[in-house]
């Protein structure tokens, strides 16, 4: 072989494992912005909103993530409300209801997918949002500083898209008709008809969002560690040695959830002790169970859970006083409430979209089984007695105050070696003594398998599922080596409803601060789309604002206005 | 010296590169991530004489869960004695029984184009009345579909004496048995593979039946003359 030819092969060689490596930090990045319908809210209000997720290299609606986050966070950076989101082709869209709890403030929402945590916080969508409480009557908070606010103001070259009404002034309860054009393309928008705040809030259009590109934050260690979520949500955590404080390579983590059956999913740490876990839509809502597998004698291992909405960067947010435009402003919205829930006129109304969900129990067996009902016997007071009197292939043994339980292999009479695994109301239990002072009282059902059995790569010498009348599980505490957490919700997608008032009983007031929300406005080929709504018996300015994205992927953002006037005081605005 | 200096600086480079990135990387195949198979310890029972299995290597196959999900490529045989699937798990390693009822369908991958299609089907037992659940390979979906039960009895029981001892032994050999899925769903067993069960089902196709028997020179004692029958009728 020629010396050229050497060169060559190893040339292309070069080539090859470059741009392997180059692969490997091209990991993939999304960008997220929040429309909401309003930036001023009373508290116990809905907040309609769409998230938009682009993909950050290609710009256009992304078709990885389909998990997304949503927190609130007031001034001092506490989370006040958590939300997890379904993604569907790079939108989300529906609603939060904000607890009427909240005091008057600025409050921050962060809206983020598992993936963008690769590049830092910095690239998450924020988006800012003024809460006042009706029962606050002093209303001294203080307001966003938008002077201070870095925004990300240029000269974009976006299409704009035109927002053209039918009239620049209406009256109460009247048909608006408003036409977008302009834009040449399909595009996916939303579209939200509000009565303009006296307050500056440094929101940012769609179009400005993604403009800046954020400084990229040094800091950041976990580059490529955090996995799109485009099969549902995925926890983290890490196994560690508490005493040395060393994550474990290597261990088996368990988990599973309060059911009739028992049910089971693995994962196994890397080099660091990290894990990761995929969970289905069978664990939302649910209470989970984390367990260690065959923890060492004497070693103290734990586990560290990780929060899929924690934050690292605190909020500052630079604050002024508040001034008399707001505060007037905000009386206003929070009388508008007041008079709503006197007339009990609920104007937030949306309609529910079911989730047609396929829930599937990950079954440790799905096999013929042997099966006790200890209720059908004499009563036996624990569950050594119940061994003995109906457990034939099952031993209790005590020594050193340590219980232990052994299964009869089927096979060969004899017992294994190994403890069986044993669940309790379908959760694996990490502690055998759990279940020994549970009687035939207690107890409604008992399966055993006498056999070896298998899930996935992990093997177990028999199995005992014990199903006790009052859910036992969910009132015994975690071993040092478990752990419990509550898996939230997916956040359903309500969507506004318009209201027609003229149907509407014309003595009592229909008054509202928000005209028209629709988060999924399809603009046609032609570049053009129509909207109609109604106006309330509220007199104000209204503003329509329109943000979205073109079929390519362009950010597209607008605003107009126009007024509603009582005719009968022409002078008011 | 040229060519020295060029060479080392290629394989400096090739090496540079092929440094492992030191952050800590979840494996694709995380167990986290994937559906999980279940089942149990499978002790294969040596005192046959014959095959248990319907085809004697270890192939890979793609198993399609009553969930919904697939699981690819792990290493199965179909067991036709027990009719049970029997997964070869090299990652602990040891041979394991899957639970019948969480499995839909497997292909078993015997040849690079080519599959075996099984399917959990529930038939009606016509000796004792109740439902159960077999796998069955499929020969023809459609209209009417074909199904074939490759089944291993027990045909006949022996002993060999060895160092003066006794020890009993089966013999063992495949029974086939053969189903027809008809529009109403329900599947019928056919006594035997031939014409006369087939006229017997659908008597009043005869004439097809037969013209398209002699147009097409179709064998109906073999399994594949009634694939070949079946996939005529569906048109």
């Amino acid at each position: 072989m020629s010396l050229r030819k050497i060169y060559y092969i190893l040339a292309l060689q070069f080539v090859v494992l470059f741009s392997n490596t180059m692969n490997l930090f091209a990991a993939p990045d999304e960008r997220t912005f929040l429309h909401t319908d309003r930036t001023v809210y009373i508290a116990g209000q809905t907040v309609f909103y769409k998230l938009y997720v682009l993909d950050a290299t290609t710009r256009n609606l992304s078709n990885l993530s389909k998990v997304g986050y949503i927190l609130f966070r007031d001034a001092n950076s506490n989370h006040v409300l958590k939300i997890r989101v379904d993604i569907n082709r790079g939108v989300s869209s529906g609603c939060i209801e904000l607890p009427d709890t909240l005091c008057s403030g600025v409050y921050q929402a962060v809206a983020f997918t598992s993936v963008m945590r690769n590049k830092g916080e910095q690239h998450f969508g924020f988006k800012d949002i003024v809460v006042a409480n009706r029962y606050d009557k002093e209303l001294n908070f203080k307001l966003l500083n938008s002077e201070q606010t870095p925004g990300r103001k240029g000269d974009f070259r976006n299409p704009v898209p035109t927002i053209k009404t039918d009239r620049m002034q209406y009256g109460p309860r009247e048909k608006v008709s408003i036409s977008l054009g302009n834009l040449n393309s399909k595009a996916n928008v939303s579209v939200s008809v509000y009565e303009e705040p006296r307050i500056v809030t440094a929101n940012t259009s769609i179009v400005e969002t993604l403009a800046g590109t954020p400084v990229e934050n040094a800091g950041v260690t976990s580059k490529g560690y955090y996995q799109s979520e485009n099969r549902g949500k995925i926890v983290r955590g890490r196994v560690l040695d508490a005493t040395l404080k060393k994550g474990i390579p290597a261990a088996i983590v368990l988990l599973s959830s309060p059911d009739t059956l028992a049910n089971l999913q693995y994962a196994r740490t890397d080099s660091d002790g990290r894990f990761q876990l995929l969970l289905s839509d069978y664990y939302a809502g649910k209470d989970l169970f984390f367990t260690i597998k065959d923890v060492p004698v004497n070693q103290k291992w734990i586990i560290e859970m990780e929060d899929g909405f924690s934050l690292a960067a605190k909020w500052k947010p630079a604050l002024m006083p508040n001034n008399s435009d707001a505060k007037e402003f905000i009386e206003k919205s929070g009388n508008l409430v007041y008079i709503n829930k006197s007339y009990q006129v609920n104007n937030d109304r949306y309609k529910d979209s079911v989730l047609n969900r396929n829930v599937i129990c990950p079954q440790v067996y799905n096999c013929p089984v042997n099966k006790v009902y200890p209720g059908d016997f004499v009563p036996l007071k624990d569950f050594p007695e119940i061994t003995v009197e109906l457990l034939p292939k099952v031993i209790v043994s005590h020594q050193n105050n340590q219980y232990s339980v052994r299964v009869i292999n089927a096979a060969f009479s004899t017992p294994f070696q190994q403890a069986p695994a044993v669940f309790m109301d379908g959760v694996f239990v990490d502690d055998v003594n759990k279940i020994i002072g549970l009687g035939s009282d207690r107890i409604k059902k008992i399966e055993v398998l006498s056999c070896e059995r298998i899930i996935g790569d992990v093997i177990f010498q028999g199995i005992i599922s014990i199903t006790t009348k009052s859910n036992e599980i969910l009132k015994s505490i975690p071993a040092s080596h478990s752990c419990r957490i509550k898996n939230d919700y997916v956040s359903c997608g309500k969507n506004f409803v318009s209201i027609n008032p003229i149907a509407l009983n014309k003595n009592i007031p229909y008054l509202t601060q928000l005209l028209y929300w629709n988060p999924m406005l399809e603009v046609s080929a032609t570049g053009n789309a129509d909207v109609e709504l109604y106006t309330s018996d509220n007199t104000a300015s209204f503003r329509i604002q329109v943000e979205g994205v073109l079929e390519d992927g362009t950010p597209i953002s607008s605003g107009s206005s126009f007024q509603v006037i009582n005719p009968l005081n022409s002078n008011d605005k | 010296m040229k060519h020295t200096l060029c060479l080392s600086f290629l394989l400096v480079c090739a090496s540079l590169t092929a440094q492992p990135d030191s952050k800590p990387q979840i494996p694709a195949k995380d167990p986290g991530f994937l559906t999980n198979l279940t089942g149990e310890v499978y002790i294969e029972y040596r005192g046959y004489r014959g095959n248990q299995y319907y085809l004697n290597d270890w192939v890979k196959s793609d198993i399609l869960l009553t969930t919904g999900e697939m699981i690819y490529d792990r290493e199965l045989k179909y067991n036709g004695l027990l009719d049970e699937v029997i997964w070869l798990n090299t990652a602990i390693p040891g041979l394991f029984k899957l639970d019948k009822a969480t499995i839909s369908d497997f292909w078993l991958k015997n040849t690079p184009d080519n599959s075996l299609h099984f399917r959990r089907i529930n038939i009606n037992e016509s000796t004792n009345s109740h439902q159960a659940d077999i796998f069955a390979e499929v020969g023809v979906e459609g209209k009417i579909s074909f199904f074939i039960h490759h089944k291993v009895s027990i045909l006949e029981e022996q002993t060999i004496t060895r160092d003066g001892k006794l020890y009993p032994y089966k013999i063992i050999g495949p029974t086939p048995t053969y189903y027809l899925k008809i529009n109403s769903g329900r599947y019928i067993l056919l006594p035997r593979l031939n014409r006369k069960s087939l006229l017997k089902l659908f008597p009043d196709q005869k004439k097809d039946i037969v013209k398209l028997q002699k147009q097409n020179h179709i064998n109906l004692k073999t399994e594949s003359g009634f694939c070949e029958m079946i996939i005529l009728l569906n048109k």
